[in-house]
């Protein structure tokens, strides 16, 4: 076998997923071929990368009781809702003004963003930066069990999170102002805006805010603008 | 019947639609439907693959839906109006370059990386090369056949890599490489 053969197999060789024969027959080629070796130790540092930043973290614990019991009747018409684990829940917790949320939502949310310590690479490929953006919701009245959804674009994640440009959690809101803090990862220069639904009880809002440039953007950076 | 299953829904259903709330959602909904199907379930020869193929279903429908709401903000997660399978929406990009990146930066170059596929080759990707599902289970799930997962993988790899190497590659002029 040629050497791109050889490469275009190696995926299912470092994951012992190719037969007997066909595994022999590239173990041989590697022996004598120090380029597809190399390539093939990549491979193999790819798939336990992937495995290890990329696993599907596990259910809640009670989620299989709770979705027999909806199956059954019993929790008919609860939705499986969860709050974040880890070390991001507790700082969106811990920015998130705890209390009753918006009833009547009318809430007018406005961004500010905090930036971190200037943090440039002049290098060839942009690193990632901290940013935290503050969302503040302004509520009539308290509300339990609102959901937020946020939206990022494809150059923003939430630290912690990677991979996810769609997330969700419930919140309370009190009255009056609440302040959530995300702390975002810009991973490159890019444009897009953060989108946050917020659904109380089945009424719907919808709030666009700019993403924090990344430093190596080359358009200036434009005045940030609350969310409308 | 179907508790077994339950932990194996939730990880399909966390790859398709990317948070934990969305995916134990997407479940209960599926077998709160299938809830008074039970008979037709214990006629089932390979209940994970169906199961998973329900879902899957129930996670499109749940795309059309939200993608026909005039004013739905955020409908990029799949592309809904692609029909029938999100992989047909794959680009085809057939090479595999050679990668020569430092294990050091792996990690956050596959950020990057990963973030440059679509959503769908990247749940592909995912699908096969992390959670472990063969072609076969892929292909039963989404009605194609094998043939069709394997050349798509075999994209979506090549594609992965293909980022990968770009991440590395200084910029037009800055003479410097930081690998």
């Amino acid at each position: 076998m040629s050497c791109s053969q050889i490469r275009s197999q190696l995926p299912d060789f470092v994951r012992n997923q190719l037969a007997a024969g066909e595994a022999q027959q590239l173990r041989a080629h590697l022996e004598h071929c120090p380029s597809c070796a190399r390539q093939a130790e990549i491979e193999a540092a790819l798939k336990d990368e992937l495995a290890s930043r990329y696993a599907v973290p596990a259910a809640s614990t009670d989620f299989e009781s709770r979705v027999l019991a909806a199956a059954s009747g019993s929790g008919q018409g609860h939705k499986v809702h969860l709050a974040w684990g880890g070390a991001v829940a507790a700082a969106l917790v811990l920015g998130l003004m705890l209390g009753r949320g918006i009833t009547e939502p009318d809430p007018e949310p406005q961004l500010a963003s905090e930036p971190a310590p200037a943090e440039l690479s002049d290098g060839p490929m942009p690193e990632p930066v901290d940013r935290t953006v503050r969302l503040a919701f302004t509520a009539g009245e308290p509300l339990d069990d609102v959901t937020l959804t946020l939206a990022l674009p494809p150059h923003v994640e939430l630290s912690g999170l990677p991979g996810q440009h769609r997330v969700s959690w419930q919140v309370s809101l009190e009255q009056g102002d609440n302040v959530l803090s995300l702390p975002l990862k810009i991973l490159f220069p890019g444009a897009g805006e953060l989108i946050a639904e917020l659904d109380a009880n089945g009424r719907q809002k919808v709030f666009r805010a700019v993403v924090p440039q990344h430093p190596g953007n080359s358009v200036p950076n434009e005045q940030e603008e609350p969310a409308t | 019947m179907v508790q077994p299953h339950l932990q194996a829904m939730h990880g399909f259903a966390w790859r398709l639609t990317g948070n934990s709330q969305d995916a134990e959602d997407l479940v209960q909904d599926v077998v709160v439907k299938l809830y008074p199907r039970l008979d037709e379930l214990e006629s089932v020869d390979q209940l994970r693959p169906w199961l998973n193929r329900v879902l899957y279903r129930q996670f499109i429908d749940g795309l059309r839906k939200k993608s026909r709401q005039a004013d739905q903000p955020v409908s990029d997660l799949m592309d809904a109006d692609s029909q029938s399978d999100w992989l047909d929406s794959l680009e085809a990009d057939d090479h595999s370059p050679e990668l020569a990146l430092g294990q050091a930066q792996l990690g956050p170059m596959l950020d990057k990386a990963l973030a440059r596929l679509s959503p769908d080759q990247r749940t592909l990707l995912l699908l096969h090369d992390v959670d472990g599902w063969r072609q076969e289970d892929v292909a039963e799930v989404l009605g194609v056949p094998v043939g069709t997962v394997k050349s798509r993988l075999h994209r979506c790899r090549a594609n992965l890599r293909k980022f990968l190497q770009e991440c590395m590659e200084p910029e037009p002029g800055s003479g410097r490489q930081e690998l």
